[in-house]
């Protein structure tokens, strides 16, 4: 499957596709069935690939999980390139290149996406450190100088409006 | 006047709106009179407030009788029957076609609400705190009812004059779990809304201490209890409809549920300390806030589409209508605790970090942390798109690389906390405790690594679920010994209810990550066009198709793949429903074992030619998810028993836990 026909004409030929189904009684639930026979090691960097490609007419699924055409087009897309001997990177790059980063689920690390990769670690950090003060602050230790005892209640008294 | 009241198009649709309308009538009157009974502290308003909760509970159940009526009875006279329901549809589907859109669902939601409600106002004490309690139930009541007369209604009429609706979702009519899950949700959605109305009443009265909490812990712990089984019902229902043979996915909606669930889980253990230690007021008061705010974010999130979902209803004024309410509980919150803050002082303090109040408040960040991580990747798409106008998509990939490291310390500190008494510990007696459950989780690992698993994540959760499992049952044992023998063990349950009922809920939860963790990492599936008696090699196994039927029914066609495996009978099936034929939905056949379920699909099929393609999935031990959240149900049960309205007595300087 080299076929580069764009990602709109696929779409429209998909929809055509459901147009022309509608008024069939029966009908499947996929139509592209072809498979492209891979080595066990090829299908396994094949599938982690696909793990991390959104199916483009879904909501945040990837072309892994979710059972329709295009997304097993794209699948079958990725299959033979990793026939091809093509790695992840280039696979990768290709599906951006085609569809744009959105076609992406783990966003990559760079410019806005930063936030999104450090806010979790930052909350973690940061709430942990002030776990640490309050525990500081909560526990007595059994033997406290006149010294620590005044500078506590000089904070404490800072502290209170 | 009938006709205003929608009376003139549709019967049942103005008996509806009229029901609602004395509802709305009656918490506006419960509303007023909890606050005047809160203000002027005279018990006879409070009473008012707490009878016309009666009200509000019969009214609002009318209006749902007259919604269900009408669905059975195929009014299509009324717009959300004819828009939703089929007269060709089973009777199941037509009883949960109450829940399966936008308008009914939050008109089941506005009923449980008052269910609740009702049940608030039967057993709150006669202290303080009832009024404003009950004006906060009111409140709540306030919105749900009426955003039910107004942008939400059920009842609205149709005017079209058609004799048959447009029926309901296909993946929404076939599978019994529909009757379960959504209901099982709003009952721990709004379950919250208890704790929350006596935190808001704590937080105006200023009686901030441990009654409060002692008073919603039923509460709570049963709300915590239907949320869980609601989410994992709700994993259940995808791996048995969706045919990927999975049950998360991160979409929105199931983050929707989930994020309540982590803050009430990190709640559910911090007012612990607050109980026995009388700590962290504020803290506990921000997160039951959180916890309820984030049930209504979670609707709006996925109401509005503006993070589309497979959930969404589609878009109209009820996004914003709910994110308002988001906001204005929050601005609740925050503004009441934080005026009331600087009065709140802490009896107590920790005596050492390392107690099970340091383990309980570490479990808390963690807690926080993902649930701040879950929020950020589902707004994340919307926000970038309002800065820079182009969509990112955050998936799967992303959230599992938080969550299986943030699993895995939940997991640690689960492991941790039981084993320290409160308040001191000193490192010594830490370590030895901790022998056996580390010794335990090591070997275990190690059996594992020999036994040929090599994926990291997937050894270290046996680590940490031996471990787990080996320090409570060496506590257990030392109790019970204790006490004369192992025999006794039964008698510790009964003695301490809640204790144990949280021993059991966690031995549920190891079970529950076992499964995740290796269904995650172990799944293997494989795509295969059978010939019919033509047998096939499929993972080390023979597939075989035997038949290929075509079941005509009035709501659908159903093709079923008869396939062999082995000597295991399969039956994947392919349902088209009348209403959505372009949208057939497969039915995977599902055979449960203990560890390893065979999921079959049938994806596509000629009768004429005799064929069809499966796609066969093997997972291992994905039913230890499902036995693990009844296990841990089991566990919140037992929990239950404790006596929930006495006042715990303070903590013993001495107390030690078994």
């Amino acid at each position: 499957m080299k076929s580069l026909f764009s990602p709109l004409l696929l779409c429209l030929v998909l929809l055509f596709g459901l147009v022309a189904h509608a008024e069939a009684p029966t009908q499947n639930a996929v139509n592209v069935t072809e498979t492209v026979a891979l080595t066990s090691q090829q299908e396994q960097l094949a599938r982690s690939i696909a793990g991390e490609i959104k199916c483009p007419v879904c909501r945040g699924e990837s072309i892994l999980t979710s059972s329709n055409d295009l997304s097993r087009q794209i699948y079958l897309d990725i299959q033979t390139q990793v026939k091809n001997g093509a790695d992840r990177d280039q696979v990768v790059g290709y599906m951006v290149s085609r569809y744009g980063e959105t076609i992406l689920l783990n966003p990559p690390k760079k410019g806005i996406n930063w936030l999104l990769w450090l806010a979790p670690v930052a909350v973690l950090l940061l709430s942990g450190w002030a776990l640490l003060g309050y525990l500081r602050n909560a526990s007595r230790t059994p033997e406290v100088s006149s010294e620590d005892l005044e500078r506590v209640s000089q904070y404490l008294q800072g502290k209170k409006p | 006047m009938t006709e205003f009241l929608g009376l003139g198009f549709s019967e049942l649709g103005g008996y509806g709106t009229l029901a609602l309308l004395l509802a709305l009538g009656f918490v506006l009157y419960g509303l007023t009179m909890g606050v005047l009974g809160g203000i002027k502290n005279d018990p006879r308003f409070t009473e008012s407030s707490r009878r016309s909760a009666w009200a509000v509970f019969l009214f609002v159940s009318v209006a749902l009788f007259v919604l269900e009526y009408a669905i059975f009875k195929d009014d299509f006279s009324v717009r959300y029957v004819y828009r939703h329901s089929m007269t060709v549809s089973q009777p199941w589907v037509k009883f949960v076609t109450l829940w399966a859109a936008l308008e009914g669902s939050i008109l089941l939601w506005a009923w449980v609400l008052s269910l609740y409600t009702f049940l608030v106002s039967l057993s709150v004490r006669n202290d303080a705190l009832r009024p404003w309690v009950m004006a906060s139930m009111f409140f709540s009541l306030l919105f749900f009812v009426g955003i039910n007369l107004t942008v939400a209604s059920p009842f609205t009429p149709n005017i079209n004059g058609a004799t048959e609706g447009q029926g309901p979702n296909p993946l929404l009519q076939n599978h019994w779990m529909m009757a379960v899950h959504p209901v099982l949700l709003y009952l721990g959605f709004v379950g919250l809304s208890v704790p929350f109305a006596y935190a808001v009443a704590a937080l105006i009265t200023r009686k901030l201490g441990e009654s409060w909490i002692t008073q919603t812990r039923s509460w709570l712990l049963s709300a915590w209890m239907f949320l869980s089984a609601a989410i994992v019902a709700g994993g259940w229902w995808s791996y048995e409809i969706l045919g990927w043979g999975g049950y998360w996915a991160w979409d929105p909606v199931e983050n929707a549920s989930f994020v309540p669930w982590l803050l009430a889980t990190a709640f559910l253990h911090s007012i612990q300390i607050q109980e026995r230690r009388r700590m962290l007021k504020t803290w506990n008061v921000y997160l039951i806030i959180g916890a309820y705010a984030t049930t209504v974010l979670g609707t709006f999130l996925t109401r509005s589409g503006v993070v589309e979902s497979v959930h969404a209803f589609g878009n109209g004024p009820i996004g914003p209508v709910f994110f308002g309410f988001f906001a204005v509980l929050m601005l609740i919150g925050i503004v009441l605790a934080s005026v009331r803050a600087p009065l709140i002082r802490d009896d107590h303090t920790i005596n050492r970090p390392l107690s099970r109040e340091g383990a309980f408040l570490a479990g808390n960040i963690v807690f926080l942390t993902f649930a701040v991580m879950v929020v950020l990747g589902t707004l994340f798409p919307v926000l970038v798109e309002a800065i820079r106008n182009v969509r990112t998509s955050v998936g799967p990939p992303f959230f599992n690389q938080f969550a299986i490291p943030l699993g895995l310390l939940l997991l640690f500190l689960m492991g941790i906390g039981p084993m320290l008494p409160w308040q001191r510990q000193n490192n010594e007696s830490l370590l030895k405790a901790m022998q056996i459950p580390v010794g335990t989780g090591v070997v275990v690992a190690l059996m594992a690594l020999l036994l040929g698993v090599r994926d990291i994540a997937v050894l270290l959760t046996l680590l940490l679920c031996a471990y787990n499992i080996a320090g409570l049952a060496k506590l257990t044992a030392r109790a019970a010994l204790e006490r004369g023998g192992l025999h006794k063990t039964f008698e510790l349950f009964q003695i301490h209810p809640r204790r144990y009922g949280a021993y059991v809920a966690h031995i549920g939860l190891v079970a529950i990550a076992s499964g995740i963790a290796f269904s995650g990492a172990y799944k293997q599936e494989k795509e295969l066009t059978l010939r019919l008696n033509q047998p096939q090699q499929v993972m080390g196994r023979t597939a075989v198709l035997k038949s290929l039927q075509i079941k005509d029914q009035l709501d659908k066609r159903s093709v079923e793949a008869h396939v062999v495996l082995d000597s295991e009978d399969t039956y994947a099936r392919l349902n088209t429903y009348v209403n959505q034929p372009q949208q057939p939905v497969a039915m995977p056949f599902v055979k449960y074992h203990p560890l390893k379920d065979t999921y079959v699909t049938l994806l596509a099929y000629e009768q004429k030619e005799n064929w069809a393609t499966v796609r066969v999935i093997e997972t291992p031990l994905v039913s230890w998810i499902w036995v693990g959240t009844l296990i841990m149900v089991l566990g919140s049960f037992i929990s239950l028993q404790a006596p929930g309205t006495s006042v715990q007595t303070r903590t013993r300087p001495q107390e030690v836990t078994a």
